[in-house]
C-alpha cells in the first residue's frame, strides 16, 4: 500500500512543483515522501526512480509525436548526436537523482534504535519476528 | 555515526550531480557541456520548444497597449498578415509577432552591438565586445536615441515598435523562453530604444566599416607615391557607375584640402583590420515599362550579406485603412526595409563609400587624457565601460572620446601613434533615421519615397525605386561627407581640426537618377558616378557585377519577371570570361603533361559559370590566388600589412604591359614576364589539383548558413548552389543573397520572393529553415499580397486574434 502511495505522490507533488521550480524539485519530493512511507531500502529508491523516469518518458513521448517523432532529433542536433540521447539523458539522470533522494529518504526514516527499545521493553521473540517486515519467516541467532 | 556518514555521502553527492545536472560544466576553454537535465526536462526545458503554434487554427490574444482588436494571418510560409485598424496598432503588432518569432536572435543581435555578449556566454566573448566598445556603438547609437525624441511622430512609432516587443516578453513564462537563453541560461531584457538604435548601427558596422587607410598608408610609403598611383588607382575605365544620367542638384559646397600635412608619414605596425569580404555586396535594378513585355515597370532586389539562421530579414505584411505593404525587415527595425506596397516598391544595396577615417593622436598625458590640437591641449572625454563576464570577473576599460571621435586603435610600440576614428555612424543623425522605412512603405509616388528615405543616414545605401505609373529612379541615399580628393584615403593628423570633415552632401546633391533615357537603373555596389562629379569619392567598390547586370540589362527589351529572377541567379563571372583566354593563349598544349592537359582541358571548355558541379571555377580560383601571389611577390612585407591591388588593376596590368617589372620573380635570376608567370602558375596549380578528388566548386567551396551561436546541428552546411562573389549570384562560403526578391508593378502587384531561412528563430519549428532549399535550388515564393481579407482568409493556416484589454 504504502507503495502505491508513494509511487502516486510523487507523481503528483513532482509534476505540480516541476511548472514553476527547476526540475531538482524532485529531491525534497522524493525524501519528504519516503521519509513519511518508510519504504524498505531497495524499494525506497526504486519506486521513485521508476516513477519519475515513466512520468518523463511518458511527457516526452507525448511532446514527441505532436511532431512525428522529428522533435527528439532535433533537440539532439545541438550536441550532435542521434535522437535517443533526447530521451536517454533526461530520464536516466532524473531517475539518479530521485533515486539517490530515495535513499536519502530512507537513512532519515530509518530508527533502529526504537526497534530495539520495542523488542527489550515490549516484545519476545517471536513477536519481534511476526511484526518485523524485514524478519519475517527468519531466525534470529 | 556509520549513518551520519551514509547520508553525509549521499547529500554530497546528490548535490554535486544537481549542480552539474543544472548548471553544466566546462570541458575546456571552448567547450562547456550546458546542464542537461534543466535542459531536456520535459516541463520547462527545451522539449517546450517544440513550435506546435501553427496546429492550433485560431488563437484569441489579450494585449494591453493597443486601441482596436488587430487579426494576424498567418500563410503557409508563416508570414504574417497584420490586418490593424490604424498604423499604431499595425507597428505594435509587428512588434509583438517579430518578438513572438525571432525573440533571442533581437536580444542577441543587441547584447552584440553594445559589447555585452560576455554577460550572458562567458568570456569566450570578451574580445568581441571590446572591438564593439571600442567602433562606438553604443555610443552612436544613444546620440540617435536623443535625436529621435525630437521628432514626436517618428518617436510615436519606435515606442510602439517597443511596446509591442515588451507586450511579447512579458508575457513569457521561463519555460516558453525561446531555445538558446535556456540553452545558455539566461533571460531576455526588455526591449528599449536603445536595442533598436543598437540593431541599425550595427548594421552600418557591418556595411560602412569600410576603413584600409592603415594599409594604403603603408602602401604609399613602401612603394613610393608613383607606384602606389599606379597600383592602387580607382579608376577602372571598364566600370559603369550606379549613377549613368544623373539628375541631381549641384550643390556649391566644396572642401579644400587643408595647409600642412594632413597625411601622416609614419609606417603603422601591427595594426589588425579584417578587409570586408568581396563580394558581400547587393544587387538591386528597376526597368521601364519600355523594357518589360508586359509593359509594367519591374523591380528587382536582392542584398548580399553574412547569411545566418535565424535568419537575418523576417517577412510581414501590413494592412491598414492607410497602408498595404508587404517584404522584409530586420528583427528589431520596424516597418518594411526592401517591399513594396500598391503604387511602389522599392530596395536597396550598399553604398561602398569611404565613410570612416583615422587620425593620428598626439597625447601629451595619456592617462589624463590630455592630446595636442592646433597648438592647444584638449581632453579627451572618458567614458568608462564594465565588461561584465559570466563566470568571471568583470573587466574595466575606458573609452576615450577626441574631437575626432573615440579611440579605435592603442600603438604597441613608440612608432606608431594611436588612431581616432571618425565615422558616419556614430555622427548625432540630423533627423530620425529609425522612422524611413515606416514612412516608405506608406508612399504612393517617387517624392514621398524621396522623402522618406532623406530621413535615412548611414549606412550610405542605393535606394531602387519603382512605382505603378511606370517611374524608375534611384539615388545614392545617406548622409556622404564633403571631401577634397583623396581625403580619408590614408591616415590623417591629428594635429588640427581642419583635418577633420565636418559638412554633408546636401541630399538633393546626392547622385540620383530618375526615369533615365537608358529604361532602367542598376546598382551592385560599385562605383557610384563617373568622375565628372563635383565631390570626389573613393571607397571599396565592386569591380564585376555592376558591368554584367548593366550589359544583361542593355541586350533586351522583353523583360518578364522569370528574366529578373534569372538575373539574380546568373553565374557568369566576367573576371574569368577576361582573364581565362589571356592565360589559355599562353600557355603551349603541346607542351604539358597528361595532367596539366586535362586541366587545360577543363578550363578551355569552361563557359565561366559558377556552377555547383562544375570543377573549372574552383581550378580558376586556385589559378588566379597562385597567380596574384607570384605576381606581387614584391609587395609583401614582413613587418607590414598592406593590400594587394584589386584584380581589374592586375588585368589592366597586362594588357598594358606583359614586361612590367611586377611580372618579375624577385627570388629568380632570370627576367620573368607575363606569359611566363603564366606557365609557371599553371605547373604549381596542376602540382597542386589533385585530379582524383572530387575538384566540383560547391564540393571545395560549399555555401552555408551557420546558426549564430555557431551550432552546426542548427546550421544548414555543403549547400549547393553555385555562384561566386563576382557573379550576380554572389554567393560565397557564408555570405550570399540574403532576400531575393522581384516585383512587377503591374494592374495587380506581382511579386515573388525567398530568403535562405525561415520566419521562425525556433530551431525546433519547422519554418526554421523551410525555405532554404527552394533558396539553393534558386526556386521562389509567390508572394501573398492583396488587401482582400478574404483572398488572405482562404490561404492563411492559421489566425490570431489581438483584442486590446481595457486598463
Amino acid at each position: 500500500m504504502n507503495k502505491i502511495v508513494a509511487t502516486v505522490s510523487i507523481i503528483i507533488l513532482h509534476l505540480t512543483l516541476n511548472q514553476f521550480l527547476p526540475w531538482w524539485n524532485i529531491i525534497p519530493v522524493v525524501v519528504l515522501i519516503i521519509f513519511l512511507t518508510k519504504l524498505k531500502s531497495k524499494a525506497s529508491w526504486l519506486i521513485p526512480s521508476l516513477s519519475v523516469m515513466a512520468i518523463w518518458l511518458i511527457q516526452i513521448l507525448w511532446l514527441d509525436q505532436k511532431t512525428g517523432f522529428r522533435s527528439s532529433q532535433r533537440i539532439a542536433d545541438i550536441f550532435g548526436a542521434p535522437g535517443i540521447i533526447s530521451y536517454l539523458v533526461p530520464i536516466l539522470s532524473i531517475g539518479l537523482i530521485a533515486g539517490l533522494s530515495g535513499y536519502l529518504g530512507k537513512l532519515f526514516s530509518d530508527r533502529p534504535q526504537e526497534i530495539e527499545l520495542h523488542f527489550e521493553e515490549d516484545m519476545d521473540i517471536d513477536d519481534y519476528k511476526n511484526n518485523t517486515p524485514s524478519m519475517k519467516g527468519k531466525d534470529i541467532v | 555515526m556509520k549513518k551520519i556518514i551514509k547520508i553525509f555521502i549521499t547529500l554530497a553527492l546528490l548535490s554535486f550531480l544537481s549542480y552539474f545536472l543544472h548548471n553544466g560544466f566546462r570541458v575546456n576553454e571552448k567547450l562547456k557541456i550546458p546542464g542537461l537535465t534543466r535542459l531536456l526536462n520535459p516541463t520547462t526545458g527545451l522539449w517546450k520548444n517544440i513550435d506546435l503554434s501553427y496546429q492550433e487554427k485560431e488563437q484569441t490574444i489579450k494585449i494591453k497597449g493597443i486601441d482596436k482588436e488587430i487579426t494576424v494571418y498567418y500563410d503557409d510560409r508563416m508570414v504574417p498578415h497584420i490586418f490593424a485598424q490604424n498604423e499604431r496598432d499595425a507597428i505594435f503588432a509587428q512588434g509583438y509577432i517579430i518578438a513572438s518569432q525571432r525573440l533571442w536572435q533581437m536580444d542577441f543581435m543587441a547584447r552584440l552591438a553594445s559589447g555585452r555578449l560576455s554577460e550572458v556566454l562567458g568570456k569566450a566573448t570578451i574580445n568581441r565586445d571590446l572591438m564593439m566598445r571600442k567602433y562606438g556603438l553604443e555610443y552612436g547609437a544613444k546620440k540617435a536615441v536623443e535625436k529621435w525624441k525630437e521628432f514626436p511622430e517618428a518617436y510615436a512609432s519606435i515606442e510602439a515598435f517597443k511596446e509591442g516587443i515588451n507586450a511579447y516578453i512579458n508575457s513569457l513564462e521561463s519555460s516558453q523562453l525561446p531555445l538558446e537563453f535556456k540553452l545558455a541560461n539566461y533571460k531576455p531584457e526588455p526591449w528599449t530604444d536603445l536595442s533598436s538604435a543598437l540593431i541599425s548601427k550595427y548594421m552600418a558596422f557591418t556595411l560602412s566599416r569600410y576603413g584600409p587607410d592603415i594599409f594604403n598608408t603603408n602602401a604609399r610609403i613602401l612603394l613610393g607615391e608613383e607606384t602606389y598611383d599606379r597600383l592602387y588607382s580607382q579608376s577602372d575605365s571598364n566600370q559603369i557607375p550606379v549613377i549613368r544620367e544623373d539628375s541631381s542638384i549641384p550643390s556649391d559646397l566644396r572642401r579644400s584640402k587643408p595647409e600642412g600635412i594632413d597625411f601622416n608619414e609614419n609606417l603603422v605596425q601591427g595594426y589588425s583590420y579584417k578587409e570586408p569580404t568581396k563580394g558581400a555586396g547587393s544587387n538591386n535594378w528597376a526597368i521601364a515599362p519600355l523594357k518589360s513585355k508586359n509593359g509594367y515597370a519591374i523591380l528587382a532586389n536582392d542584398p548580399h550579406l553574412q547569411l545566418s539562421l535565424p535568419s537575418i530579414w523576417f517577412e510581414s505584411h501590413i494592412n491598414t485603412p492607410e497602408i498595404n505593404a508587404y517584404g522584409v525587415t530586420v528583427p528589431g527595425i520596424p516597418g518594411i526595409i526592401i517591399g513594396f506596397n500598391e503604387h511602389i516598391a522599392y530596395g536597396s544595396t550598399n553604398v561602398g563609400h569611404d565613410m570612416l577615417d583615422y587620425y593620428t593622436i598626439d597625447w601629451v598625458d595619456k592617462l589624463a587624457g590630455t592630446y595636442r590640437v592646433d597648438g592647444k591641449i584638449l581632453t579627451a572625454k572618458r567614458i568608462p565601460q564594465t565588461i561584465k563576464v559570466k563566470n568571471g570577473p568583470d573587466i574595466n576599460w575606458d573609452m576615450l572620446v577626441t574631437e575626432f571621435g573615440p579611440i579605435i586603435w592603442e600603438s604597441k610600440d613608440e612608432k606608431s601613434k594611436d588612431l581616432a576614428m571618425q565615422w558616419m555612424a556614430l555622427e548625432e543623425p540630423n533627423k530620425p533615421d529609425l522612422q524611413t522605412f515606416v514612412k516608405a512603405m506608406k508612399c504612393k509616388d517617387y517624392n514621398c519615397y524621396k522623402s522618406a528615405t532623406s530621413n535615412f543616414v548611414s549606412p550610405a545605401q542605393n535606394f531602387v525605386f519603382a512605382d505603378k505609373q511606370g517611374n524608375i529612379g534611384l539615388r545614392i541615399n545617406g548622409n556622404l561627407p564633403v571631401k577634397y580628393p583623396n581625403e580619408g584615403v590614408f591616415l590623417k593628423n591629428g594635429n588640427s581640426l581642419n583635418n577633420k570633415w565636418t559638412e554633408i552632401i546636401p541630399r538633393t546633391s546626392n547622385p540620383q537618377s530618375y526615369n533615365p533615357t537608358l529604361g532602367f537603373v542598376a546598382s551592385a555596389n560599385q562605383v557610384s558616378i563617373g568622375e565628372d562629379y563635383p565631390h570626389p569619392f573613393h571607397g571599396g567598390f565592386e569591380d564585376y557585377r555592376g558591368r554584367r547586370i548593366n550589359e544583361l540589362l542593355e541586350q533586351g527589351d522583353n523583360f518578364t519577371i522569370e528574366d529578373m529572377q534569372n538575373f539574380q541567379l546568373d553565374d557568369l563571372s566576367i573576371k574569368a570570361r577576361e582573364f581565362l583566354p589571356l592565360i589559355l593563349s599562353n600557355i603551349d598544349k603541346e607542351k604539358l603533361n597528361s595532367k596539366e592537359t586535362e586541366i587545360y582541358q577543363i578550363l578551355s571548355a569552361w563557359d565561366y559559370r559558377y556552377k555547383a558541379e562544375q570543377e573549372a571555377p574552383y581550378i580558376f580560383e586556385q589559378y588566379c590566388m597562385i597567380f596574384e601571389n607570384n605576381v606581387w611577390d614584391e609587395i609583401e612585407y614582413e613587418d607590414y600589412k598592406i593590400s594587394k591591388p584589386d584584380f581589374w588593376r592586375l588585368y589592366q596590368l597586362i594588357l598594358e604591359n606583359q614586361k612590367d617589372p611586377f611580372f618579375d620573380i624577385k627570388t629568380t635570376t632570370k627576367k620573368e614576364e607575363f606569359g611566363d608567370i603564366v606557365r609557371k602558375t599553371f605547373t604549381e596549380v596542376a602540382e597542386k589539383i589533385d585530379l582524383n578528388e572530387d575538384n566540383a566548386w560547391n564540393v571545395k567551396k560549399p555555401a552555408r548558413v551557420m546558426h549564430l551561436l555557431n551550432i552546426p546541428g542548427y546550421s544548414k552546411m555543403n549547400l549547393q548552389t553555385g555562384g561566386c562573389g563576382d557573379a550576380l549570384k554572389a554567393t560565397r562560403n557564408g555570405f550570399g543573397p540574403s532576400w531575393r526578391m522581384v516585383v512587377e508593378l503591374g494592374d495587380k502587384i506581382d511579386a515573388w520572393g525567398v530568403y535562405p531561412g525561415g520566419q521562425s528563430g525556433n530551431p525546433l519549428s519547422p519554418y526554421y529553415d523551410n525555405m532554404i532549399e527552394a533558396w539553393a535550388e534558386g526556386s521562389y515564393y509567390k508572394l501573398l499580397f492583396t488587401s482582400d481579407q478574404n483572398e488572405i482568409i482562404k490561404q492563411s493556416q492559421f489566425v490570431h486574434q489581438i483584442t486590446p484589454i481595457n486598463e
